[in-house]
């Protein structure tokens, strides 16, 4: 077991300062003028896949800041790992290093869709449990 | 020793002489067929059959458009660096003593057009250039190339890659250039090249380079600002042509004495 202050901070710091890499990145992005004409198209892609998980995140933390629940270690870990991949995907898309296979970089963006949502909804599941369990 | 011929000896040999006189005419007849139709290219006959036939160029001219699109800048090259002040030199001495080797050098590709009954165009590949105008060796004809140090690569996952494109068309002519009002795409650029002859018309090199022709150079430039956007044809280039033909190297090849 691990206190579950100790595991949701850790969770929260590594969202937090993921998303803030990716939000800077994705700002270097279209002021290097990556995107051209597909800028909010790119934004539009990019905004869904971090905020409402984030969001979710910072608001229950804050909502539960005084508890000294216990949280099981495996379920920490389990939501630790699926959110460093699901992460590293998103970055591995924003970045785009095979652009030379795709016209532009939103056709990898609309085609990771097909990756990006079912680890994502995984990713929701076990932080969501993770968060809002009491227990 | 005396060799006595008598008629028997002549009429053993008779049949021999004959088959002997034979093949000696035979021989004298190919060789004489082969001389008038020989294949070997003799450049004064085909030179003065062509001048016998007159239509022969305008069935195998490939005319450049009598007024040409609009370029991204243009500039008369003075005379002085084609000719000096000979006026007796004929346009095979511009385009092969100056224009082509310092086209060569540069290492260009190009094509050949003719204009009307007189003029010349030649016709330079579609090349990849840097931003300051000089030309990007490495990449020249070849599109999307990834750099190859490692931060330049980081540099380029994060910054837009603008690539600079440009085609130079030499008129010599004795009509004066106007260009059209229409633009010409990169595509249109690139056909432009690929649809040009080989090889220059002779008969326009024997024409003297006269104080009536001039030789023009038309710079076509093209901007595709990202990965994303498409090309655009630049309307007015930011460098001069003398700028950009320095750059390109083909003007020290032009002044090269």
């Amino acid at each position: 077991m691990i206190p579950k202050k100790i595991a949701r901070a850790r969770l929260l710091a590594l969202w937090s300062l993921s998303g803030l890499l990716l939000i800077c990145l994705m700002i270097a992005r279209t002021i290097g003028n990556k995107f051209g004409h597909l800028t909010n198209d790119a934004w539009s892609w990019f905004l869904p896949t971090i905020l409402p998980t984030l969001s979710l995140m910072i608001s229950v933390s804050i909502a539960q800041q005084a508890d000294d629940l216990q949280s099981s270690t495996f379920l920490y870990r389990l939501a630790f790992l699926l959110s460093v991949f699901y992460l590293v995907l998103v970055l591995f898309t924003i970045l785009n290093p095979v652009e030379d296979q795709f016209q532009n970089p939103l056709e990898l963006m609309k085609l990771s869709n097909l990756w990006l949502g079912p680890v994502q909804g995984l990713v929701a599941a076990t932080l969501g449990v993770f968060f809002v369990r009491d227990k | 020793m005396d060799i006595q011929i008598n008629d028997s000896t002549i009429g053993r040999f008779f049949p021999f002489l004959i088959l002997l006189l034979f093949i000696v005419q035979t021989g004298c007849y190919d060789n004489e067929n082969e001389t008038k139709t020989s294949d070997e290219y003799n450049p004064e006959e085909t030179e003065s059959q062509v001048q016998a036939d007159s239509s022969f160029m305008h069935e195998n001219c490939n005319p450049f458009p009598l007024h040409p699109p609009r370029a991204s800048a243009f500039k008369v090259v003075p005379r002085n660096l084609l000719v000096g002040s000979n006026d007796t030199l004929n346009i095979n001495y511009v385009l092969n003593k100056k224009l082509l080797p310092a086209l060569d050098n540069a290492g260009y590709q190009y094509s050949f057009y003719c204009i009307s009954d007189s003029g010349m165009a030649v016709v330079t590949q579609l090349e990849r250039m840097n931003e300051d105008g000089t030309s990007d060796l490495q990449n020249r004809y070849v599109d999307g190339a990834r750099p190859d140090k490692f931060w330049d690569y980081i540099k380029s996952l994060i910054k837009a890659r603008p690539g600079f494109y440009r085609s130079i068309v030499f008129i010599i002519s004795p009509y004066p250039v106007i260009q059209s009002r229409e633009g010409l795409s990169r595509d249109g650029s690139d056909s432009l090249y690929k649809s040009g002859s080989d090889r220059p018309y002779f008969e326009i090199l024997n024409y003297t380079f006269s104080k009536l022709f001039e030789c023009t150079a038309l710079i076509y430039q093209y901007k595709k600002p990202n990965e994303v956007d498409g090309v655009f044809e630049i309307n007015n280039s930011p460098m001069t042509v003398t700028d950009q033909l320095t750059k390109a190297g083909i003007w020290p090849g032009l002044t090269a004495k």
